[in-house]
């Protein structure tokens, strides 16, 4: 097997690493793609940052993994090639926990974190076994801002999905929940090629859903069932017998990737 | 028409007696002085961080920062970032993920990061930004940003890991450990003794613990040779497992000393000493 060795960046690497991270990580939603401007920006130009911080791994000019230590000890970054056999990643995170902790040490910092994807039992794993302890941190909440755009891009996006001759019609009846801010209390939603989403009440639809903007915020961000807002009586299907559809349509615009952000991310 | 937040072409946007306006250059200063001023523990960085954070983020656009004066004084300042964020393969949408958002502990109470919200969203709206949100705890996002705001965490798997690499941290455990140790019945066993215990752990420098009655400290380097201290080798895990109770614990110091790498040294030079304190800790 070639040896691997470690290094600092050099310029031109932004492209390897960037392609590194967006292939590692997914099969996650809830963080910034990463693209080479963004990444020059957030991690090379942060202020007290240095090319020194920037981990590397390579096997014959080939990037196998990163980590990028950034401010107060925090790792920007962490990043590990997928296909590589279970040992070989553990063997590489074992090794860049290493070199980030020496260079922890070297700057300084007095303690080191990570945030890491819980569902990544081989990186879990080993900062377990260097005596990383897991605490309570801080994650990305969120809130809709244009429900008709969000159900639009999700629904244009997945309609080689939709049932084949599946062309019902909804209307969508909102109470704030707890929005403040609820710009569209109507919503009309005609599956088609293209779907058509619109944010006011149609003339005329299938289907009725009467709910409230937070619920519908559970159930695209699948926190809720829609057997669960049924039952609690916090959703309601007009006429009845429409549930199959509504839940159907609650199923495509269900957005089921767990989340995940690193450091680099957090404003 | 919707209320909005002024261009910077625009006049002032008045809530009340609060006046909101987006950022323009030279507001730097005053900002980062309300970004200082509303953090009791000092805000992370100086002007370079928050110029390198904000104005030179590509696509920063100055109506991504809201300036609020209350009576002509800033009072508080709203920041925003404009990002894509990823759903799925091929689904990425406009996010408008906020932070640095400070109001002066003199104007706090006068509710402004309600209409300051409400401002933004509709900027937002009209600017083709589909959701918003920014890194909380759990505690917080509970008790105010999901009553106010209805913002919620989608299902995440962010796992925090964290390590103590330095003493300066140690030092603040052992501290927050004194109070749970000195208990009455202990500190009559340690009155009038002052113990010793130079502690090797691995990675770390070496440092000493001074035990009286009255406090635990933890003091850089080792302890004087001359005072024949109690010696400690600990190894880094064995302090972590302190954090998951005594069962824990336990088994953890067993299974270190079985393997050699939890060692005690100085035990017949303080036999005297440690019996004195024992029998005073175990007399009714």
């Amino acid at each position: 097997m070639l040896a691997e060795r470690m290094r600092t960046f050099r310029d031109g690497d932004e492209a390897a690493l960037v392609e590194l991270w967006n292939r590692a990580f997914a099969g996650y939603g809830g963080y910034v793609p990463r693209t080479v401007v963004h990444w020059r920006w957030c991690i090379l130009q942060r202020p007290g940052q240095s090319r020194e911080d920037v981990l590397i791994v390579e096997r014959e000019s080939q990037v196998l993994g990163y980590g990028v230590l950034g401010p107060n000890g925090k790792v920007l970054e962490l990043a590990v090639d997928p296909p590589l056999s279970k040992p070989e990643r553990s063997r590489l995170v074992g090794a860049i926990c290493e070199a980030l902790e020496g260079r922890a040490r070297a700057r300084g910092d007095e303690a080191i974190a990570f945030m890491v994807p819980s569902t990544d039992p081989v990186i879990c794993r080993a900062l377990k076994d260097r005596g990383y302890r897991e605490e309570a941190g801080d994650f990305l909440n969120m809130t809709i801002v244009n429900p008709v755009a969000l159900i639009r891009r999700i629904l244009e996006h997945r309609r080689d999905r939709f049932p084949p001759g599946w062309t019902p019609t909804f209307h969508l009846s909102l109470a704030p929940g707890h929005y403040r801010f609820s710009p569209y209390p109507e919503i009309a939603v005609a599956i088609g090629n293209p779907p058509v989403v619109e944010g006011q009440a149609p003339a005329r639809a299938d289907y009725r859903i009467r709910t409230d903007l937070s619920v519908l915020t559970d159930l695209i961000f699948n926190r809720v069932t829609l057997a669960g807002a049924t039952g609690s009586g916090a959703l309601v299907v007009e006429p009845a017998s429409g549930l199959e559809q509504v839940r159907t349509l609650m199923d495509l615009v269900a957005l089921k990737l767990p989340w995940y952000s690193p450091y680099a991310d957090a404003r | 028409m919707p209320a909005s937040v002024a261009g910077p072409s625009q006049p002032r946007q008045e809530v009340g007696h609060v006046t909101f306006r987006p950022y323009s250059p030279g507001d730097e200063t005053g900002i980062t002085a309300v970004l200082h001023g509303a953090h009791a523990a000092g805000w992370q960085g100086a002007a370079d961080h928050w110029l390198w954070k904000h104005a030179r983020r590509p696509g920063f656009k100055p109506e991504e920062i809201t300036v609020a004066y209350v009576d002509g004084d800033m009072a508080g300042c709203f920041h925003t970032a404009t990002l894509p964020i990823r759903l799925e393969d091929g689904l990425e949408v406009p996010i408008c993920i906020e932070g640095d958002f400070a109001v002066l502990p003199e104007y706090r109470g006068e509710g402004l990061p309600l209409p300051a919200h409400d401002l933004s969203s509709e900027r937002l709206l009209a600017a083709g930004v589909i959701l918003r949100g920014g890194f909380t705890s759990l505690e917080l996002n509970d008790r105010f940003y999901h009553r106010q705001f209805g913002y919620i965490f989608a299902p995440t798997v962010s796992a925090d890991f964290k390590k103590i690499l330095g003493l300066g941290p140690l030092k603040e455990k052992v501290a927050e450990l004194t109070e749970r140790l000195l208990t009455p019945r202990a500190r009559r066993a340690l009155a009038g003794e002052r113990l010793l215990v130079d502690l090797t752990i691995e990675q770390f420098p070496p440092a000493h613990l001074e035990i009286t009655q009255d406090a635990i400290v933890l003091n850089a380097g080792s302890a004087p040779a001359a005072a024949a201290p109690l010696a400690l080798r600990v190894p880094y895990p064995l302090l972590v497992s302190l954090r998951d109770g005594g069962a824990a614990f336990g088994r953890a110091l067993l299974g270190y000393g079985l393997t050699g790498r939890f060692r005690i040294r100085g035990l017949w030079a303080n036999a005297g000493r440690l019996s004195r304190i024992f029998l005073r800790w175990a007399k009714p």
